[in-house]
């Protein structure tokens, strides 16, 4: 578990295909205080 | 034809035998009878060499046919490999506007963040012309106002709305432009916004950017992007690519400098200028190629 992980904040699961794209969604999501699960490249 | 002529003879003749039943016109019957057996002799001479002519114009109309079928379908196999090349080049510039921000994360100078936002937002504004492309209906123009709103707001948005106090208004009429002028004139649009957040309004000040667009007749349409910010020092003569801070020649050279025009013509000043409370920078886009 990422030493910034913290109970309250809220969850976010990032699906996109483009490795650099789904790079950038998650360094945004961690600024704005998100805790990234995971960054899969498909739903399934 | 001579087909034609042996059925209203032939009927010709069937009437007349009728006919002389009652009224003895023998001559008359027989001028109809020999008639008759002209035209069969015509049609007998002519239908051997008229029938395989109609057979080759029938095969030629199934050819025609199945070759319109095929030039469809290669219509159709192109127009969606041209929408794939589309969404392809806007998937790659995306990946750029990723590396600009990825790199930006890496360094902790105010100044170079800012360098590699407006290099993100420069490349984002091409990427959403090729994004819109392959969004439209005939793969080479696109609606220039839809373009321009989300532009401004994506703009708003890289500038960490809603903290900024400042607000976006839009007027945009309908304008359909043609991709090699909306790259161009998306990239001039791109730095006109973004300076006017940059310079307008220092430290946390309010106030309201408004974009317009107005399509005018002969093929020109004003672009305007005014703000209600500080506006521009009265000693500072400025200069579109020295305000701008872009290679602003490089941009109207692509976009051909009589299609594009910066600035108010008439006191040569290209670029933005102060007005009341603000500045203000028009733009006349001339939407078809001047005849040379």
């Amino acid at each position: 578990m990422p030493a910034e992980y913290m109970p309250r904040a809220p969850r976010a699961l990032i699906v996109e295909d483009e490795a650099l794209i789904a790079e950038e969604l998650r360094e945004r999501l961690s600024r704005i205080g998100f805790f990234v699960i995971a960054a899969v490249d498909t739903a399934r | 034809m001579a087909f034609g002529l042996f059925i209203v003879a032939c009927g010709g003749t069937h009437f007349m035998e009728v006919v002389t039943i009652w009224i003895p016109g023998y001559v008359l019957s027989a001028t109809v009878k020999l008639f008759t057996a002209a035209a069969s002799l015509t049609t007998a001479i002519v239908l051997p060499l008229t029938v395989p002519r109609i057979l080759t114009l029938v095969q030629q109309e199934k050819i025609s046919e199945q070759v319109t079928a095929e030039l469809r379908a290669s219509e159709e196999r192109k127009e969606a490999l041209l929408r794939e090349v589309h969404h392809r080049i806007k998937n790659n510039l995306a990946v750029i506007c990723s590396l600009f921000y990825l790199q930006s994360t890496h360094t902790k100078d105010e100044e170079t963040v800012q360098i590699f936002q407006e290099m993100e937002n420069r490349v984002h504004s091409m990427a959403l012309v090729h994004e819109s492309l392959y969004r439209s209906e005939n793969l080479a123009r696109i609606n220039f106002a839809e373009y321009a709103q989300t532009l401004a707001n994506d703009i708003l948005s890289s500038h960490g709305c809603p903290s900024v106090a400042v607000c976006l208004k839009s007027e945009l009429e309908p304008v359909i432009m043609s991709a090699d002028l909306a790259i161009p004139c998306g990239l001039i649009l791109n730095e006109l916004i973004s300076n006017a957040f940059k310079h307008g309004f220092p430290d946390g000040a309010s106030g309201e950017i408004k974009v317009t667009l107005r399509s005018g007749p002969g093929g020109i349409c004003a672009l305007c992007v005014q703000d209600n910010g500080v506006g521009i020092a009265a000693d500072l003569q400025p200069k579109f690519d020295s305000i701008t801070g872009l290679e602003a020649g490089a941009v109207l050279n692509r976009a051909d400098p009589r299609c594009v025009r910066v600035g108010q013509e008439r006191s040569g000043n290209l670029g933005p200028f102060a007005v009341y409370g603000g500045s203000l920078c028009p733009l006349n886009i001339c939407l078809v190629r001047p005849v040379l």
